[in-house]
């Protein structure tokens, strides 16, 4: 499988952060994953550039302290549309709850995924946004 | 042909037209070479064209050789006679034919032989005529008969063209009827003119069709009676109705109906011969109705003669009548004559006896009490005079003086010349309280005296006067008397002209006097006078002349106060007093209304009657009592007033009126306070504070209205709150100065209003304040209860995050773990119960966020009408595996129809966690048994659910719908179930209860509202 460019995961639970890398890394789904543990550090990451590929897929918690991910997304829409146009962007929520599953109909987003990140769920959004599938053995 | 040409000529002499020729000139038979004319069909003959005809035929026919005409436009009987229709035969055959004829028309006779043949186009005909031949004697005895009948038959032709000549020529109208339809077989112009037809429209013609204006005039009848009895009639003057001009007009005619007769005798017809005679009959008739007038008019004479002999027989008997009375009259003139003569001889006789009783007179003379004088001789001297006299004279008397000696005054008085006259004629001198002015010696001066004189003349016995009786009767005394008593009466009688008159200048003022006066006289009161004003009072009737008593026989008190009055003199001034006038006829009675005075007056210091004078008031009086009316309308108005009304007057505030309502809020009786200055009859409203409004309003005359007010009157006794609240108004009343006179006060008391207005206010205060409370605590609960929602968001989302990190953590670690580690003892257990752990933590979340949903869609889902069978039906099926497992009856009864109106997700939530809690908490001794009725119930729709489960004790039943209650251990299950049973019901409107036993089982009974 070609691997993705790039993925930015944005999520302040760092346990979650750890496990999601793990899973990532166990995939072979990237070579360049990026972790913010805020809204704000995503943004600092994304306006910096170090030189790695621009993020393909960003995971983006919905609740977080601080800049929540619904912020993130409102500070996201003012950066130059080439750069969004080239990244797809999955909410990650703990509850399908209605009041939250409201809110995101209005956000310019690829998908929402429920919480936890597990491999059938990272293989369903290749396969939807990257015409790309996993290996079945691995 | 040829063939034929060689058998007939001879060989040297060829066909030909010359030889043809030859054959036609020398023939002896006519022979005629006729071309038909045919039809259109090309077949039948119409007639035949001549072509040619040979000499011999020219010669019998007397034709030319070719006739310009046909065959038969020459000989039209040849159709009748049989000829034609052999020509037409034998053209029709083309065989040669032949036919014989005698034929006596069209200038022909004779017995023809005839042979025809079709030649070609034409028709070729030989002919003889017998004529030709010498003829037999038969032949010719019959032709002389024949000409014989041909001549009678001419001569009866000239006669019958006489006959017609006759007929036609005749200066009568002549007509010829025949049969029983009267067919006019012969007429005249004169009938024809008559019927005022033409000769053609009538001949032929039946007479009733010829004219048929004669129907039902009678005269086919008189034919017919002629026909049927031979007998002639005749008409004469006898009218008909006729065409003339257009009109019918009546026409008379004299006329005769003949029957004739043939030579057998029978009738034939019957002849009319007639003479129309309209203009004699005519004017005959004219002469008649002249001579009828002149009739009329002799007649008129005749009577006129009658009358006037009469009146002639009538002045005849007058004068007669008028030459009796004459006679009577004159008859009458002689007896008076007669009786005349005979009284003058009496009164002769009588004046004899006197003359001689004359000296016995003088006698007495001297004594009686007149005075008396005997005069003699033409100088008048005394012979005779009594003291009487003497004393008249003033005692100047003596014997053998004259008169004018012994008075002379009296001679430029006249008296002379009297006694001088009677002296001379004889004749004696009368004289009545004659003046005389005789000299008084007492006074040396004439007095005046009347006197009866009768100067008498005195004869002798030859009838001549010798003297003077004069007898004198001195009446001063008596016609001074009367003098005084005519002077007295002449005054009396100018005073009683002059009252007429004032009386009279009075009635011309009680006629024109707007009162109604009517004068009464005598003690029944007779009607003297009366005005017009007074007569229209008793519209149409008649009173002067009448009583009272007649007149108004029912006024009763009235001729009690006209008595009264008559008999004391005293007037009576009656006001106001209602009179029931008669009323005109038509119109109902009107009351009306009068000032009376009964006056006696007086005649003579007697009252002789009574003047009754009445003034009409009734305007004055009906307007009046409308005032009064209206008053006592407005007293009743005040005095019933719903409101209270007072009037106060003055500075001083009088009351003037005040109605009971005002007396109620007062607390007194208006008895007790009116005509007392207001504050002075009630002191307990002074000093708060409306003095100076009521003075206000006096002094501006605007006005002042309390609303509300609070008064305290003293008027605990009546039961009323001393503390009351007034809305009042107070109205200058302005006079007719336009100054303030005073007050009204209208107005209301209030109190109740204000009290109950205050009681709620003060309700509605602590309403309020309930309210406020109420809010508040509303407001905390709401807190409380959106913080209680925030609270399970957050612990589902919040708890969430971190169990599932330790889920994820746990599977990393399972991984990392070394497969020696896997090994050790209690690592794989404590690993599984771990996981268990999780799992249990995650239910437990997974139920907060059932619950925190349940909240949020109790607010949005909406509520609709749902059919309970369809859908338990719906949650048996999803049963079904759990109640096979269970080996469970489940029986389900619903009423047919039965809907509720709720969230259908409710309701199903609601009877599947009933249902399989039902079979889930059954008694493990005896197999699950479960009813679920559906009913409706007092406008609910009521679902019980009964097992034969464990059934709960009281104190289980209390905790059941509490939330994570789990009442029992040994079934799974999160205890919520039935907490979110109860949320859902309760947010759909409805109820759940349990009724159980323990060991028995248990019953859930769910109300919801039925679909609208």
């Amino acid at each position: 499988m070609e691997k993705l460019s790039s993925v930015l995961l944005v999520d302040d639970d760092s346990t979650n952060n750890f496990l999601n890398e793990l899973l990532f890394k166990n995939l072979s789904v990237t070579d360049h994953l990026l972790v913010a543990e805020s809204g704000a550090q995503a943004l600092g990451l994304l306006a910096q550039p170090t030189g790695a590929p621009e993020p393909a897929l960003i995971l983006l918690d919905v609740n977080m302290p601080g800049m929540s991910g619904i912020q993130f997304l409102e500070a996201y829409q003012q950066l130059p549309t080439t750069q969004q146009a080239a990244t797809v962007i999955i909410m990650l929520t703990t509850t399908m709850d209605a009041r939250d599953l409201a809110r995101l109909d209005e956000l310019s987003i690829a998908g929402l995924v429920s919480k936890p990140l597990t491999k059938e769920k990272i293989d369903h959004i290749l396969q939807l946004h990257f015409q790309r599938q996993l290996p079945a053995h691995t | 042909m040829a063939d034929l040409d060689s058998r007939l000529l001879p060989a040297d002499v060829p066909v030909s037209e010359a030889l043809l020729h030859v054959l036609l000139n020398v023939s002896l038979t006519g022979i005629i070479l006729f071309r038909p004319v045919l039809a259109a069909n090309g077949t039948d003959v119409l007639d035949l064209a001549y072509e040619r005809l040979n000499p011999a035929a020219q010669r019998l026919l007397h034709l030319p050789a070719r006739p310009a005409e046909s065959f038969l436009t020459l000989y039209p009987h040849a159709i009748a006679t049989g000829v034609f229709a052999f020509y037409a035969q034998a053209w029709a055959s083309g065989q040669a034919a032949q036919h014989q004829t005698n034929y006596q028309h069209d200038q022909l006779d004779g017995y023809f032989h005839l042979a025809a043949q079709r030649h070609g186009p034409l028709l070729v005909v030989s002919f003889t005529d017998t004529n030709d031949q010498p003829r037999t004697a038969v032949e010719q005895a019959l032709r002389e008969s024949q000409a014989r009948e041909q001549q009678a038959l001419a001569a009866a032709q000239a006669e019958r063209h006489k006959l017609h000549a006759l007929l036609t020529q005749a200066p009568v109208a002549i007509a010829l009827f025949e049969g029983s339809e009267l067919r006019v077989t012969a007429t005249n112009a004169h009938m024809a003119a008559i019927w005022g037809r033409s000769l053609k429209e009538v001949v032929g013609q039946p007479l009733l069709a010829a004219v048929p204006e004669l129907r039902g005039q009678g005269f086919d009848a008189l034919l017919h009676q002629v026909l049927a009895t031979r007998v002639p009639v005749t008409g004469v003057e006898t009218p008909a109705q006729m065409q003339r001009d257009g009109h019918l007009q009546t026409t008379y005619y004299n006329f005769v109906y003949q029957p004739i007769y043939d030579a057998q005798g029978q009738v034939l017809g019957v002849v009319d011969v007639a003479v129309e005679v309209t203009e004699q009959v005519l004017a005959r008739r004219r002469v008649q109705e002249l001579n009828d007038e002149l009739a009329v008019a002799n007649e008129e004479l005749q009577t006129n003669n009658e009358e006037l002999l009469a009146a002639n027989q009538a002045l005849g008997q007058t004068q007669y009548d008028l030459q009796g009375l004459n006679q009577d009259l004159e008859a009458r003139v002689a007896a008076r004559t007669a009786e005349t003569r005979a009284a003058l001889h009496t009164a002769q006789t009588q004046r004899e006896q006197l003359r001689t009783q004359q000296g016995l007179l003088s006698q007495i003379l001297g004594q009686v009490p007149a005075a008396i004088a005997a005069l003699a001789g033409p100088a008048h001297r005394y012979t005779f005079f009594n003291d009487q006299y003497h004393r008249i004279v003033a005692g100047r008397t003596a014997l053998g003086r004259t008169v004018a000696e012994v008075v002379p005054e009296v001679v430029a008085q006249g008296f002379i010349g009297l006694l001088d006259r009677v002296y001379a004629t004889g004749q004696p001198y009368v004289g009545s309280e004659v003046p005389v002015l005789l000299h008084d010696s007492a006074t040396g001066r004439g007095r005046q005296r009347y006197m009866d004189l009768i100067y008498q003349p005195l004869f002798d016995g030859q009838q001549q006067p010798q003297g003077i009786l004069a007898f004198i009767v001195d009446v001063t005394d008596k016609v001074l008397a009367q003098r005084q008593a005519d002077t007295l009466q002449a005054a009396a009688l100018a005073a009683v002209q002059r009252q007429s008159q004032e009386r009279e200048n009075l009635y011309q003022l009680f006629e024109q006097a707007p009162a109604a006066i009517c004068l009464l006289r005598e003690p029944d009161h007779r009607i003297e006078y009366l005005n017009p004003a007074y007569q229209a009072l008793f519209a149409g009737r008649q009173l002067q002349g009448r009583t009272v008593a007649e007149v108004q026989p029912d006024a009763r008190e009235f001729l009690a106060c006209l008595n009264a009055v008559y008999a004391t003199g005293t007037p009576y001034h009656g006001p106001e007093e209602l009179l029931a006038s008669a009323p005109a006829p038509g119109q109902p009675p009107q009351p009306h209304y009068f000032n009376f005075t009964y006056q006696a007056y007086r005649e003579q210091g007697r009252i002789v009657g009574v003047s009754v004078f009445a003034f009409d008031v009734t305007d004055k009086v009906l307007a009046r009592q409308q005032r009064e009316a209206q008053q006592a309308e407005l007293q009743r108005i005040f005095e019933q007033a719903p409101v209270a009304i007072a009037i106060m007057r003055g500075p001083t505030l009088v009351v003037e009126l005040a109605n009971a309502a005002v007396g109620r809020i007062w607390g007194r009786a208006p008895a007790h306070v009116l005509g007392r200055p207001y504050f002075e009859a009630l002191p307990d409203t002074a000093g708060q504070g409306f003095e100076q409004g009521l003075a206000q309003v006096l002094h501006t005359g605007q006005p002042f209205s309390l609303t509300e007010a609070p008064v305290a009157f003293a008027r605990a006794h009546t039961g009323q709150p001393t503390q009351a609240y007034v809305n009042f108004v107070f109205q200058p009343l302005i006079n007719d100065n336009q100054h303030v006179s005073g007050i009204i006060a209208i107005g209301t008391e209030v109190t109740e209003q204000v009290q109950a207005r205050q009681q709620v206010q003060a309700l509605n205060q602590a309403l309020q304040a309930t309210n406020a409370a109420l809010g508040d605590t509303n407001n905390r609960l709401l807190r409380t209860n959106t913080d209680l929602d925030t609270f399970v968001y957050t612990a589902s989302h919040d708890l969430k995050a971190p169990i599932t990190n330790i889920e994820g953590l746990l599977t990393a670690l399972h991984e990392q773990l070394p497969p020696a580690a896997l090994a050790a003892p209690l690592v794989p257990r404590i690993l599984h119960l771990m996981r268990d752990s999780v799992a249990r933590f995650q239910q437990t979340i997974g139920h907060l966020t059932d619950i925190g949903q349940l909240q949020q869609e109790a607010a949005t889902a909406p509520a609709e009408a749902v059919a309970v069978a369809t859908l338990v039906e719906a949650v048996r099926l999803d049963l079904a595996p759990l109640l096979l497992a269970a080996q469970a009856t489940l029986t389900v009864e619903s009423a047919p129809g039965l809907a509720v109106q709720c969230p259908p997700k409710t309701l199903r939530s609601v009877v599947y966690n009933l249902l399989s809690n039902a079979v889930k908490y059954c008694d493990p001794a005896r197999p699950p048994v479960v009813a679920l009725h559906c009913h409706a119930h007092a406008g609910q729709a009521v679902l019980a659910v009964h097992d034969n489960g464990l059934g709960l004790s009281e104190g289980q039943q209390a905790q059941l719908f509490r939330m994570f209650r789990r009442l029992h251990s040994h079934v799974e299950g999160s205890g919520v179930g039935l907490y979110m049973v109860k949320r859902l019901v309760e947010n759909a409107g409805g109820t759940i209860t349990v009724q159980s036993q323990p060991g028995q089982g248990s019953t859930f009974t769910v109300t919801l509202p039925l679909a609208r």
